[in-house]
């Protein structure tokens, strides 16, 4: 496997952790594939970029910051994946009370036509053995 | 896309669900890259082909059997994926009762030196959506 892919897929992941983190919903929308599916653990499953959206928006209503700890990357050409472990935190906008929440996330990235790697397939869960 | 890559993906996850539904230890792990890795939303995450048959045999002691609906297949250069719902439904051994579990669940599968999809990561998680009968 080609090293320099894998580190194609660790920067489309940390570009997209930056826009997260920045609570930044143009930047965040522009890194996602037209046929994305965020399958989150919590809620029912959002196909495609407007429902990804109406959901980005619920979230950063807490201004969530996101840290990843990387398991494993696989990567060809035109297709890759960042497995590992995240840990949220957010404050609640009523009381400012500190929000927080774990798991682990697989993050599938497509390169389109213009050589971007976009994130087409979003999916995590609450497994007992994360420790981030 | 591909059609061709993506109906490989199907084939490929279809085979895999016939071995698990078969309880074929030795099947199954045939149809695994040597770098999968195995992320259930209920156990801890299993990183090498010896603890994925581990859990497996495990896990057929209640004779599982599943069956999946597909939501999306991707398919890119010598990487692909499939995702989608499942149901789960066992027999508890002890008692004779039946076990049944819903989730989603992706399987990603990488194109070996001999051409073969194998299956390199999977995840599965318990969404509400898919909780109802």
């Amino acid at each position: 496997m080609s090293k320099d892919l894998r580190e194609e897929i660790r920067n489309a992941l940390n570009e997209w952790l930056t826009a997260f983190n920045s609570n930044d919903l143009a930047s965040v929308i522009d890194l996602y594939d037209p046929e994305i599916v965020f399958a989150n653990q919590s809620n029912p499953v959002a196909i495609g970029i407007s429902a990804v959206k109406e959901g980005l928006i619920k979230s950063f209503v807490v201004r969530p910051k996101l840290s990843f700890k990387e398991e494993q990357i696989i990567a060809a050409n035109g297709l890759g994946y960042a497995a590992g472990q995240y840990k949220m935190t957010g404050t609640h906008p009523q009381d400012g009370s500190t929000i927080t929440g774990a798991g682990r996330v697989v993050a599938i990235f497509r390169k389109n036509r213009d050589g971007a790697w976009k994130l087409v397939f979003d999916m995590d869960n609450a497994p007992p053995d994360v420790n981030l | 896309m591909n059609k061709v890559a993506k109906d490989e993906i199907r084939k490929a996850c279809q085979d895999w669900i016939d071995a698990f539904n078969d309880h074929d230890i030795d099947q199954l792990m045939s149809l695994y890259d040597p770098e999968a890795s195995y992320s259930t939303s209920d156990g801890p995450r299993r990183a090498s082909l010896a603890s994925i048959r581990e859990g497996f045999l495990e896990h057929f002691m209640v004779r599982p059997h599943a069956t999946v609906f597909e939501e999306q297949v991707i398919a890119g250069g010598d990487v692909g994926y499939w995702a989608g719902n499942f149901i789960m439904k066992a027999t508890n051994p002890e008692d004779n009762s039946a076990i049944e579990e819903r989730g989603r669940v992706v399987v990603v599968f990488r194109k070996s030196e001999s051409e073969d999809w194998k299956l390199v990561f999977d995840m599965d998680n318990r969404p509400p959506d898919v909780q109802k009968v």
